[in-house]
Order: C-alpha cells, then structure tokens, then sequence
C-alpha cells in the first residue's frame, strides 16, 4: 500500500495543481516552474521551496530516466517521467516517477533510506563533501539532487518501485513541503 | 578578444544573463540558472577568463543569482576553482556575491559553502529582494 494513498484514481482532482507527462527540457520546467513561482497560493518562501523541489525532481527523470523522446539531434534527448503536484490541505505533495534500471532504482532507494536518517546538518555536510569531489567525465549534474530535495522539503523522501520487465523498474520519489513554515 | 555576453530570453529563466567585459574589467553574472548543460556553460566562461588573464591582470566579478539548481551550483564551483588558480598565480579577482534580503532561498549560505568548496573567498554584499 501506498503511504500517502495519491493514486490518481483515489485523489480528488481538484487537489491536483500539476499533472504533467513527457520530457524534462528547460521550456517545460521553465513553464512549470513558472506557475509555481506566480500562480500558486503560499508564500513566497513555500513558494521558493516548491520550485527547488520540483525542478531538481524533473532533472531527476532528465538525467536519469530509462526513457527518452528523441526527436531532431542527439543532443535534444531528455529523459521522460511523470511529476504530479498535489495541494493538500496541510502540504503541497510532489511526486516524480519514470522508468529506470532495477540496479540505478536500487541505488536510488538506498540513497534516499541513508538521507531519511540525516539531520539537516548531516545533510549539508554531505551535500558539501560530494560536491567537492573531482568531476567526472559522465557526471550530468551535481549529484547532489536529492540531498538538496530533502534539505529543501525538510521531509523524508519515500521511495516506490513496482517491476516492469525484467531490466526496468517504474520508480518513484514523493516528498512534501509544509504549509506552516 | 570580446565581451562574453548572454543576454535573456524573453520568459525563459534557466540561463542566466551575462555580461564580462574586457574593457572595465568588470563582469556580471545575474538571474536564475537551471540548464540541463550547465557545465558547458560555466566551462565556456572559465575558459573566457583563461584567455583574458593571457593579457589582463585584474577582473572583477559579480555574482547576483536568484536561483540555481544543483548542477549548476556544482558548475559555479569548478568556475570559482579557476579563477582562484588564476588569482594564485599572481593576478587580481574580485568575486562578489550577491544576496537578497530576506533570503529565502539561501543564497548566502550556499555562498558560504562555496568559500569552504572552492577554497575561494568571496566578498559578500547584500540586496533589497525585489520579490
């Protein structure tokens, strides 16, 4: 079962601020990101926090996602996912899914568990110490998405894998962000 | 050798707006940076600044992002790293950071941690948030 119980078949729509499918380019997030930067209630520091959440959780699925939509050059291939924002009557709640390799999926989960049991100074310390590092060539981003994510929302972040084939998972991440803050 | 200079896009906010210019000395880095390939861009200003310190011997650098996401916050590191080299060798670089009043997204603490991360100082200046 699920811990917050938002399948989209059990929640009411009107909870729903965002549903969105497809590929994570900059016009989407920038579109996204910017209702929720001006037409989305709260103040502007949830309003801050809900944005930082949402657009590292979308570069997520960027960089990490199974599944691309390639259309023109190589170089216009983003990662494919699903992030669904719900207004709750205490939190906004945001979900990322997409398709990812059991093994990378795994990695993920396990991140996720070690990050749950940090303070936020733990938090800072971590995300200082990795970003630190060399670079190396792969390296897509920081790699420091999701201690940001849970620094930001200052909640846990709660992991969902359901098996798609034998290769591929579909997984989730689903934090929140407080109303009372 | 020219100015490096991006300049924004009507509604779209994930590159920021820049302006480096040979002839002040002096450069700007200001609005919000979420690309995908943040480290090309940061890279490709780093080696602007490699190529004007061939012939130029102080800059001075502002820094006023309302936000950025993590990559590009691990590509502003490795720019900060190169522009430290560069002031180790002998040249004059000024960066100063920016940060808005009130501060919600912690701004200047990520300065902070930037100092620490890119073993470079920073000098920090406070600005009325528009927001």
């Amino acid at each position: 079962m699920s811990f917050y119980n938002l399948s989209p078949l059990n929640i009411n729509p009107d909870e729903i601020l965002v549903y969105y499918k497809g590929p994570f380019d900059e016009i989407i997030l920038t579109r996204i990101g910017n209702f929720l930067r001006n037409q989305f209630p709260g103040t502007p520091k949830i309003r801050k926090k809900v944005f930082s959440v949402f657009i590292e959780l979308a570069q997520n699925i960027s960089y990490y996602s199974a599944e691309n939509n390639i259309f023109g050059t190589e170089s216009d291939e983003y990662g494919v996912g699903t992030v669904i924002i719900y207004d709750r009557p205490d939190q906004y709640v945001l979900t990322a899914g997409n398709l990812a390799k059991k093994q990378l999926a795994q990695q993920m989960a396990d991140t996720c568990e070690q990050l749950n049991q940090m303070t936020p100074e733990e938090l800072r310390a971590l995300k200082k110490e990795i970003r630190r590092k060399p670079r190396s060539e792969k390296q897509k981003g920081g790699n420091i998405g999701l201690i940001h994510i849970a620094l930001k929302a200052q909640s846990p972040l709660r992991i969902e894998t359901r098996p798609s084939d034998e290769q591929y998972v579909f997984f989730s991440i689903t934090t929140q962000v407080s109303k009372s803050i | 050798m020219q100015d490096f200079k991006i300049e924004p896009k009507q509604g779209q906010f994930f590159t920021p707006e820049i302006h480096l210019e040979v002839e002040k000395g002096e450069g700007m880095i200001q609005g919000e940076s979420y690309l995908e390939e943040s480290f090309e861009l940061y890279d490709s200003i780093c080696q602007w600044f490699k190529e004007y310190f061939e012939t130029h011997s102080s800059f001075s650098l502002s820094i006023k992002l309302t936000y950025f996401n993590t990559s590009s916050s691990r590509a502003i590191i490795d720019m900060l790293r190169t522009l430290q080299g560069i002031k180790e060798s002998g040249k004059e670089v000024v960066v100063k950071w920016m940060y808005p009043d009130p501060d919600d997204d912690e701004i200047y603490e990520e300065g902070q941690d930037f100092v620490d991360e890119a073993g470079m100082q920073l000098e920090f200046v406070e600005y009325e948030a528009e927001d």
